[in-house]
């Protein structure tokens, strides 16, 4: 008995020593309040769209922090304005023109002046330009491209892509069905019959056939706290690997290799419409019992292709059973 | 109505007249209650400010075994589950949310080891027994907060969602209780005391999830620092163990 009560002294002693930090300023909440960034223009241009008077401009603007009612006015240097988001206008007389943008919602508001210098001059040169981005994050067949025409002095566009495809769009979006380089020719003419010529090469990947877990935040209600949690990972019906086992407390991170056991990628990817792939979270009841299914969270293929690290990572949140469990998918190939 | 009262105070008077203390009558026994009531956060909890908890008072339950020693001296465990509401509509308004959403409260365990001096007071050998005890307790405690979402209009706040989530909090604390027992045939009892656990100031730590308007989304790790002391009246039910 001399003994228990000696170590119930200890015991005590020791829950003296931890019981508490005096020293360290109050805390409270910490509160996420900050006023929504106002519209921002990051980019704006133009494009003169004939290479002799009367010039017709389309003007350009990329802006950011996009929300609530937005509103674009421009301000052509000649007297006249638009609410148009590209506008394109027809100046009637040659002159020097600045041109302003104002881009406005209920936050704040933004502007951006330009000069359009060639306005000024009897004709000007046609030059034939584009650029181009993926409509995914990631340029695997088949892949969408969306091409941006910069050519300037035109307005009759000709387009081959390389396919056997062509187009005559100003601004054509063009799916390229299977990997390859493609070699993508702009003709841009002028309304007197001359015209420019632009190529650029554009490569396109094979489907990748392995998707690497990067890691895996892992977001469960606050009743799994101290739990024992993994995840099983399937592709279709196989089974990939799983996680380690790890105590709930939000958010539990797996990391790639250490957190997963058997394997971290899908293999055979083949992006088709019919491919699941497939979160199981389970707790772990001991090696004697089995484990308690939690949730099950079933990602489609183009989830998997579109949303990748770094550029965008998966965020999932499914409906009950268990409400309130979040999944962040870091994804690589 | 008269009459009765004067028969329930000669009663009363009588059994203080005959009843005595026996300091070592519930020596190598044990017993147990198991307790519940209201509990009562502190006023630093309890503050709707940018330092305070927002906290109200809530319930617990508890379960306390001790074994007695010698001249009623003894030494136990006890566990107790505490619960204190959370009071969501000021956090919300402090924090100018357009909406919220909250699951759960500020939910703390306590594990604890007791040590324990009965005065057992014996009114009839057998049949009923009046114990006074102080008892001081020992011990961890586990400490979490209530799953918080709170929701943003995208012109009001960068971040449209924001979610408050717990992590594992682990601390000491110290206590105490005292009160009165009432048992009868040496075995069933009903146990009226009051808790208290000591005022001390605690870190409890949890993480943050950010969303803007734009889906983008950062995580974040925070912690609340308070005094976290408690006072409880408990009523429960008590067994005597080695006696009957």
């Amino acid at each position: 008995m001399l003994k228990s009560f000696h170590k119930l002294l200890v015991f005590l002693s020791i829950i003296l020593f931890i019981e508490g930090c005096e020293k360290d300023p109050f805390r409270g909440w910490d509160l996420f309040i900050e006023s929504p960034p106002p519209p921002k223009i990051k980019e704006l241009y133009y494009v003169v769209k004939n290479c002799v008077p009367p010039y017709p401009v389309t003007y350009y603007q990329n802006t950011e922090n996009l929300i609530g009612n937005v509103t674009y006015t421009w301000y052509f240097g000649d007297g006249t304005t638009s609410n148009e988001l590209n506008p394109t206008h027809i100046y009637q007389q040659t002159g020097t023109y600045k041109v302003k943008l104002v881009v406005r919602n209920e936050i704040g508001s933004d502007s951006a002046t330009i000069d359009v210098p060639e306005l000024n001059l009897a004709s000007i040169p046609i030059v034939s330009n584009f650029t181009y981005r993926h409509f995914n994050n990631n340029n695997f067949a088949p892949t969408k491209v969306i091409f941006t025409n910069k050519s300037t002095g035109s307005n009759i566009f000709s387009w081959d892509f390389g396919d056997g495809q062509q187009d005559n769009d100003d601004e054509p979006t063009h799916i390229f069905q299977n990997q390859g380089t493609y070699t993508v020719k702009l003709r841009s003419y002028c309304t007197d019959g001359s015209y420019s010529d632009y190529q650029q090469q554009i490569f396109v990947n094979p489907k990748p056939q392995r998707v690497f877990i990067d890691a895996i935040n892992l977001m469960l209600p606050k009743n799994y706290n101290g739990q024992s949690i993994y995840i099983e990972m399937y592709h279709n019906t196989t089974y990939i690997g799983k996680t380690r086992i790890k105590s709930g407390s939000y958010p539990i991170k797996f990391n790639r290799p250490s957190d997963f056991v058997d394997g971290y990628f899908f293999d055979y990817v083949q992006f088709t419409s019919n491919e699941v792939f497939k979160f199981v979270i389970l707790r772990d009841n001991g090696s004697n019992s089995q484990p308690t299914f939690i949730n099950e969270i079933t990602l489609a293929s183009v989830d998997i292709k579109n949303n990748f690290y770094p550029s965008v990572y998966y965020t999932v949140r499914p409906i009950p059973p268990v409400e309130d469990v979040f999944i962040d998918l870091y994804l690589s190939y | 109505m008269k009459t009765t009262f004067l028969v329930l105070a000669l009663t009363l008077i009588n059994s203080w007249l005959i009843a005595q203390f026996d300091i070592k009558y519930l020596d190598k026994c044990g017993y147990l209650k198991i307790t519940a009531g209201n509990i009562m956060s502190n006023d630093d909890m309890k503050r709707t400010d940018e330092s305070g908890l927002f906290a109200k008072n809530g319930y617990f339950i508890g379960f306390d075994y001790n074994h007695i020693i010698t001249h009623g001296f003894g030494i136990g465990i006890n566990i107790q589950i505490d619960r204190y509401n959370f009071n969501k509509e000021a956090f919300a308004q402090f924090a100018l949310a357009d909406d919220y959403k909250v699951k759960g409260r500020y939910a703390s365990t306590r594990w604890g080891l007791n040590i324990v001096q009965n005065i057992p007071i014996v009114v009839s050998e057998n049949n009923f027994l009046i114990n006074i005890y102080g008892e001081a307790n020992a011990g961890l405690r586990g400490f979490s907060i209530p799953a918080i979402d709170l929701y943003y209009s995208e012109l009001n706040n960068k971040w449209v969602e924001v979610n408050y989530r717990t992590r594992m909090n682990t601390m000491g604390y110290l206590g105490f209780s005292a009160g009165l027992q009432f048992i009868i045939a040496d075995f069933l009892g009903i146990n009226i005391s009051y808790n208290e656990v000591l005022r001390s100031r605690h870190s409890i730590r949890y993480s943050i999830r950010l969303t803007d308007a734009f889906e983008q989304v950062e995580e974040k790790e925070s912690y609340l620092h308070n005094y976290l002391d408690s006072r409880s009246l408990q009523f429960g039910v008590f067994f005597l163990f080695g006696k009957y």
